[in-house]
């Protein structure tokens, strides 16, 4: 039993039931919701950005397994598995990883110290990671990103046909490889 | 009176713009001879030439182009790019987004493109997209990851069949469709995650099935002995078609170019030369045999595909009337061939850097350093370069000395102009990286900045006669017409048009968004247009990595129409 996984399907449940039953809650049952509901929306946020803005599905994938395109450089963590902490996540997310194809979403990133502590002029530019395809993200984001990985992704085991269909809908072709639960 | 005319004159617009959206049924016989107002397949003609006899626009005039109208297509999503050929029919433009939808648009006009009617499979996922085929009343489209090929109602914008392809997980259809007589030919692809690419036929009029091909053979059939591992990695071997083939009618033969082996960074998983990937195929389009085959880069690890156009061309060499087929490759040499006997003639080096081998073979077209009693090849590169987590840097880049856009063959200059791409990549294979869904056996890295350049090369020689250096990358395509010009699109949002003699550049403009699609030219009531979409996929994206100058660019999915 993956208690990680089960736990983040039962979060699912209370989201969806929330989407629909919101209007029909006694107040004092939607006092207890409130903080429920106000983290599931920052889930669907960190997701939209995960998979939209900042396009980190290219190369970690949608499940982010690390199964990303073929055409994208390869090699991207498997963050199902991370064991980064939430402040490293969001680090990570804003300064890249020096020397591998882990872009910076910080636009400010290396023209000063707030990165690991180094410029590009200490680091040089070949090991600087690229600059963000498109898009960058301010640090609330790069913390709603991290917040939706911890609570949909990390730690969640195999991906799950439901997880899918979470995102790319209901008996979606795509789902078929992946099991029930 | 006067306003009694105006009155007059604008019934007349609001019939024209309201009357039945009629054009011919598009004919083998127009297929075979296009009208040089139209562009009616994706690469103009079944030679895969892309030139345009137009000359409305010139070598004297086309300083003055300027941009008539644009039209914006799909942009649901952020991450939108467009990468298809526009066709044009009689004032009535086809183009698929990477949605899959296909869009008729009413251009005219000059002035502006209004849709006619789109066409919307409901693709689940967003992927590439190069393009649709007309054949008689049908517009023919792909719908990428969703496998299926879709016929629609020119008239009607109504989906006519609708068939799904799909037999494998993560199977692709990104090329756009080969319309012939009777038949629609599709290129399967998504090979880079671990699958077996195929080329096949459907009955144009149904959608049936006609034949269907592998790229990679199964035990026991030909080919199958330089499939020398125990992984069965011949189920997962690759070999994509993603770029549109070239057709003789002459001889009934379809000329395709085939992908890389898989996983792309890791040869080790797969000893022995992998055929039929990284290959130019010779088709026959009847019964979907390989009448022959010429592989290019045996045993690859640096995801040198070698699916980009192949152009036939009836020329002259050493004095002799030649039919020969010339292909500008990923791993940075042009090819020439008989393209009836597969006879290899000649090869000439088309980007300025190559690392990966010390050059080709004249007589045998194979790489100097490829040895055939070897199960790994190495070529010219460090001894290592199979093991496990090996860096090298290998040039071309792995996106290669050229790719999926298209080369173009002068018939007013004789020459082939092929835009080809200068980079570097830092290549790791990683011998894990061969489980469903992470079949690249490795990563790259661009180390540096990536450029290209358009090459002027005489196939009959395979002399490289110019060369214009360009500071960004080319994903775009080259266009040729009898006016003189050669038009190609930069990632970096410029359209040039060049001297088709001295590659001089005559004209350019910048939109402000990249280009991955190839420019086409049509014309309509004796204007001349050219026409090229934008909006770049994110491997495009990656190519500016190394121009920080690029940061901030953005991207529009947009289709740009230029004219006098």
């Amino acid at each position: 039993m993956d208690t990680g996984r089960t736990a983040a399907v039962g979060f699912n449940a209370v989201c969806d039931r929330l989407r629909f039953k919101w209007m029909v809650v006694p107040l004092a049952v939607a006092f207890v919701l409130v903080p429920i509901a106000a983290q599931c929306a920052d889930d669907a946020y960190g997701r939209r950005l995960y998979l939209d803005k900042a396009q980190c599905s290219f190369c970690h994938g949608w499940a982010a397994d690390g199964a990303g395109e073929p055409q994208s450089n390869g090699g991207a963590a498997d963050l199902r598995q991370t064991q980064l902490t939430r402040d490293q996540l969001v680090e990570v997310i804003l300064c890249g990883r020096p020397g591998t194809p882990m872009p910076h979403y910080d636009e400010l990133a290396y023209t000063d110290k707030r990165c690991y502590e180094v410029t590009e002029k200490d680091i040089g530019a070949a090991l600087v990671p690229a600059l963000p395809p498109g898009a960058t993200l301010q640090k609330r984001e790069a913390e709603a990103v991290a917040d939706y990985l911890l609570a949909k992704v990390i730690g969640r085991g195999p991906v799950t046909r439901e997880e899918c269909e979470e995102t790319f809908g209901a008996g979606a072709r795509s789902c078929d490889r992946y099991p029930n639960k | 009176m006067k306003s009694k005319l105006g009155l007059a004159a604008l019934a007349g617009a609001i019939l024209a713009s309201t009357s039945p959206l009629h054009a011919g049924e598009v004919t083998y016989e127009r297929l075979l001879n296009p009208e040089p107002h139209n562009w009616l397949m994706n690469h103009r003609d079944f030679a895969a030439q892309r030139f345009s006899p137009l000359e409305i626009i010139n070598k004297s005039n086309v300083k003055d182009l300027k941009l008539k109208f644009a039209v914006a297509i799909g942009g649901s999503a952020g991450n939108e790019a467009l990468e298809g050929t526009p066709l044009v029919e009689d004032g009535f433009m086809y183009i698929s987004d990477h949605w899959g939808v296909v869009y008729k648009i009413d251009v005219r006009s000059g002035m502006q493109g209004r849709i006619a009617w789109k066409m919307d499979p409901g693709q689940e996922r967003l992927d590439r997209n190069r393009g649709v085929a007309l054949w008689g009343n049908l517009v023919v489209s792909v719908t990428s990851y969703d496998g299926r090929v879709i016929a629609t109602d020119k008239e009607t914008g109504r989906i006519v069949w609708d068939k799904n392809l799909r037999d494998q997980e993560d199977l692709e259809l990104t090329a756009a469709p080969l319309a012939l007589k009777d038949s629609i030919i599709i290129g399967a692809s998504g090979g880079d995650r671990g699958l077996r690419d195929w080329i096949a036929a459907l009955d144009a009029k149904t959608g049936n099935l006609l034949w269907k091909t592998y790229a990679i053979p199964a035990p026991g059939e030909a080919g199958s002995e330089t499939w020398k591992d125990k992984n069965n990695a011949w189920r997962t071997g690759g070999g994509a078609f993603y770029v549109t083939g070239s057709y003789d009618p002459a001889i009934n033969v379809t000329y395709w170019g085939s992908g890389n082996p898989v996983p792309g960074y890791d040869s080790s998983f797969r000893p022995g030369d992998n055929l039929y990937t990284n290959s130019l195929l010779a088709i026959d389009a009847a019964t979907g045999k390989f009448n022959w085959h010429f592989q290019y880069t045996p045993n690859d690890n640096r995801d040198y595909d070698e699916t980009g156009t192949h152009i036939l061309i009836d020329t002259r060499i050493n004095g002799e009337a030649r039919k020969i087929v010339s292909h500008a490759g990923r791993n940075g040499y042009n090819y020439v061939f008989d393209r009836l006997s597969g006879q290899f003639i000649k090869a000439a080096q088309h980007v300025s850097k190559v690392t990966w081998t010390k050059g080709i073979d004249p007589k045998t077209g194979k790489p100097l350093d490829y040895d055939p009693a070897r199960d790994l090849q190495i070529y010219a590169e460090p001894a290592n370069v199979t093991d496990d987590k090996a860096t090298r840097s290998v040039c071309p880049d792995n996106a290669g000395g050229t790719n999926y856009w298209p080369a173009s063959y002068s018939r007013k200059t004789g020459m082939i102009y092929v835009p080809e791409l200068e980079g570097c990549a830092n290549v790791t294979p990683d011998h894990s990286a061969h489980v469903k869904g992470k079949f690249a056996g490795g990563s790259y890295v661009n180390p540096g900045r990536v450029t290209s350049g358009v090459v002027m090369l005489d196939p009959a020689t395979s002399e490289v006669k110019k060369r214009l250096d360009l500071p960004y990358p080319n994903f775009s395509g080259m266009l040729s017409t009898a006016g003189g010009i050669v038009v190609t699109g930069l990632l970096d949002g410029t359209v040039l048009a060049l001297d088709d003699q001295t590659l001089e550049e005559l004209w350019r403009i910048n939109v402000g968004t990249g280009f991955n699609a190839p420019p086409m030219t049509y014309a309509v009531d004796g204007k001349q247009y050219i026409a090229i979409a934008s909006g770049l996929f994110r491997n495009a994206r990656n190519k500016l990595a190394r121009s920080p100058e690029m940061r901030g660019a953005a991207q529009a999915t947009m289709i740009w129409i230029f004219g006098l």
